[in-house]
């Protein structure tokens, strides 16, 4: 007897308090949000756009053709966006639309407008990382023109247009073309004094078509939590060149003799070491890099002769080192923002003399001496070795 | 004491009783980067305090600590102590519970009543005192070997992630000198390494009575070389500054691992194993002050007193502090006056008084 009423209580206990109040997220309740844009209006308020997941939308509504003209395909996301005082009044106005609480839990990205990052991101960052429902590593996108554009595209290949994004950013990340950054990166670049926080960037482009399409890259960079500048696709690659993440691409130069060659990369990685040279700092970047040949025009035949291997490996080195140099132009001489973090490697590495310099680094890092060495590596020429003309 | 268990299980509490809770937090933000040195040179005075604990339980080898304070200052004093003893472990038993509710209530359900987690909690741990120490211990050493085989897995993950662990933020080492380490983090000794007084009452209940010593320290220095992974793993994962300034790091770190695309969401997961590891800690100080004040008052059996005690730390444990923070707060404060003499002073104390008076009685034998 005594055991039945235990087993009775334990299954009353596990039944109600398995979807107690406040807690009830049954899955046509939620409204799961896989793409977040927050904008600032001129006097101050905050907009939220959110691209909710539609549930019912599971019949075939992605393709169904173009029609002259317009693009509409069904999709399986709903856009609703909303006014408010704070992050979080945007939230509670949401409600008054769209029936259901906002999940973050499956958000990727979150797309901030451009007016809204020059005046600060602070409340932005802190609402996604106090919540407890957003993870830490949801990536952070700044877009030249309002966020709500963005969230509110629609794509041809994806019912949830999230998604297409997520594609782009993947492979991205391999490219270089743009740097994902998640909260959590970007709040410890923050938190740090001199060290300047960066985010990828997204925009809309528009073909002749009229098919507007996603386009990913590019930097923007931050002094606290303003933003200040961007920086290119072919800078911010400079920029990824010097933290070690291209491993896809290809470097166009020119050859050895008239023509054009292009090389394929294979791999690629970067050291960077802080030493003192003749009594100031200096930043050794070193790059290696594997390749092999893309593409080539003109006469060159580097199966028969393979010291042209050797010369187009120098044409590498050098097209590697303007990227990167064209990176630190615009990181030193046009902004002044140490986005790499190089104050902070002095600091590990030289924590004395860094109690020195921390408080002048503004100044000391414009003119700060910096090295690059490239090693590349070209190693094979494909499937054929002449250029055929 | 009619309670046996084995020095492997005295073992696995003394390891997961501070573990349970230490796990969670970043302790000593202020010692910066080299946290993990400091917690790694506290394992000394760690050691030396369970051999404190270890030889005064050698001089009265059937007493806890409960029953050997009275013999040891004399019967007003001793009792006084004893008494404190237990109103401390109680206490303790309090915290950790509103600890865990908290969580909870921060990481998972905040609309949730506090009332409804701290019953359920608080069932299963009366259920569990209820039935006495040999099955605590048998559970303990369960979760113990759990516990290590997710602590393996944890970095595991990590390492599989690309760029999750970063160890340069470790850098640069010792920078302002490694006294200043030793000084930013004496509260350690207090904190993960001073809460195993509480097993001082499990000493008389080995019943292998040799390797009590060897367990104890063992237990110790692999606290803290689990607790050291574990700071060492918040500050390369999260960065210095996100770690100092999150409330459970240990969480952070969980939302950030996954495997793949399809197993991302381990955080949710493995706040089943904070709360089980809050479980064996609860249940294992109520079950000190129970045997304590079984002890005081000459009760035969420890069992009844489990649901009183239960109910008094439950309220008790709504009753410590209104908000979060003031919780934290109220934990920063009383290291400084009740654990340093409670479990660092009075048994330092003890002890000299015992030889002193083991040196008395020899020289008037004389």
């Amino acid at each position: 007897m005594k055991k039945f009423i235990l087993i009775f209580i334990l299954v009353m206990i596990s039944i109600f308090t398995t979807s107690c109040k406040g807690t009830k997220e049954e899955l046509d309740k939620l409204g799961v949000a896989v793409a977040i844009g927050y904008d600032i209006t001129s006097e101050g308020k905050y907009i939220l756009t959110a691209q909710i997941l539609n549930p019912q939308k599971d019949s075939s509504g992605g393709m169904m053709g173009k029609k002259a003209g317009s693009q509409k395909t069904a999709t399986g996301v709903v856009v609703y966006d909303a006014i408010g005082d704070s992050i979080s009044a945007c939230k509670g106005q949401l409600t008054t639309k769209l029936g259901e609480e906002l999940n973050y839990g499956h958000i990727n990205f979150i797309v901030v407008g451009r007016k809204l990052a020059e005046s600060g991101i602070d409340m932005v960052l802190d609402a996604a990382l106090r919540g407890y429902k957003m993870r830490p590593d949801v990536l952070l996108f700044v877009t030249k023109g309002n966020a709500f554009d963005i969230i509110r595209a629609t794509s041809v290949h994806e019912k949830v247009p999230a998604n297409e994004v997520d594609s782009i950013l993947r492979l991205q990340s391999s490219f270089g073309f743009t740097k994902n950054v998640s909260i959590l990166d970007f709040a410890n670049s923050l938190s740090s004094k001199t060290e300047s926080p960066v985010t990828g960037v997204i925009n809309l482009s528009k073909n002749n078509n009229s098919d507007e399409t996603y386009e990913v890259g590019g930097t923007a960079i931050f002094k606290k939590d303003k933003l200040i500048g961007f920086m290119d696709m072919n800078e911010t690659r400079g920029m990824q060149w010097i933290n070690g993440k291209v491993q896809l691409g290809y470097i166009t130069t020119s050859s050895l003799d008239e023509g054009k060659v292009t090389f394929e990369i294979i791999r690629s990685s970067s050291k960077i070491k802080p030493s003192i040279k003749n009594n100031s700092f200096t930043i050794m970047i070193n790059v290696k890099e594997e390749s092999i040949i893309g593409e080539m025009t003109g006469k060159l035949d580097p199966m028969k002769a393979p010291e042209i291997m050797d010369k187009l490996e120098i044409r590498q080195n050098d097209a590697i080192t303007n990227e990167i140099k064209l990176a630190i132009n615009v990181v030193q001489k046009k902004l002044g923002a140490d986005i790499f973090g190089f104050g902070e490697m002095i600091h590990k590495d030289y924590p004395k003399e860094w109690t020195y310099i921390e408080g002048q680094w503004k100044d000391i890092f414009p003119n700060l001496n910096i090295e690059i060495k490239v090693n590349s590596r070209l190693k094979r020429p494909g499937y054929i070795s002449k250029p055929m003309d | 004491m009619k309670t046996k268990i084995s020095a492997f299980q005295l073992f696995s509490a003394i390891v997961m009783l501070p573990y349970a809770t230490a796990a969670l937090f970043f302790i000593t933000p202020e010692a910066k980067q080299d946290a993990w040195i400091s917690m790694l040179i506290y394992v000394l005075p760690g050691i030396i305090l369970q051999l404190i604990y270890v030889e005064l339980w050698k001089k009265y080898p059937k007493d806890t600590i409960v029953t050997y304070m009275p013999k040891i200052f004399g019967k007003i004093i001793g009792y006084t102590l004893s008494v404190l003893y237990i109103i401390y472990f109680t206490y303790i038993a309090a915290r950790v519970t509103r600890d865990m509710v908290e969580i909870i209530l921060i990481a998972v359900m905040p609309r949730m009543s506090i009332y409804i987690i701290g019953i359920v909690f608080m069932s299963t741990v009366i259920y569990g005192t209820y039935t006495g120490v040999e099955n605590l211990s048998r559970v303990c050493c369960v979760f113990l070997i759990l516990f290590v085989f997710i602590f393996v897995m944890k970095w595991i993950i990590l390492f599989s992630i690309p760029d999750a662990i970063k160890f340069y933020n470790l850098k640069p080492v010792l920078e302002k000198g490694i006294f200043s380490v030793i000084k930013e983090g004496w509260p350690l000794i207090t904190f993960p390494f001073g809460e195993s007084i509480v097993l001082t009452m499990l000493y008389p209940s080995v019943t292998q009575s040799s390797r009590v010593r060897k367990s104890a320290v063992l237990a110790t220095i692999f606290l803290g070389v689990l607790l050291t992974c574990n700071t060492i793993m918040f500050i390369s994962v999260l960065g210095l500054n996100f770690a100092s300034t999150s409330l459970f790091p240990l969480l952070q770190t969980y939302r950030i691992m996954k495997i793949g695309e399809v197993f991302s969401r381990f955080g949710v997961f493995f706040i089943l194993f904070i709360i089980m590891g809050g479980f064996i800690k609860v249940s294992f100080f109520i079950y000190g002050s129970m045997l304590g004040i079984s002890q005081l008052i000459k009760l035969n059996d420890t069992k009844y007193l489990a649901l009183p005690l239960g109910i008094v730390v439950f309220i008790t444990s709504l009753l410590i502090a209104p908000n979060y923070p003031n919780h934290i707060y109220m934990g920063q404060v009383l290291i400084k006056y009740t654990h340093l003499p409670l479990a660092i002073i009075i048994p330092v104390i003890a002890l000299i008084v015992c030889y002193l008076k083991a040196y008395i009685t020899f020289k008037k034998r004389e």
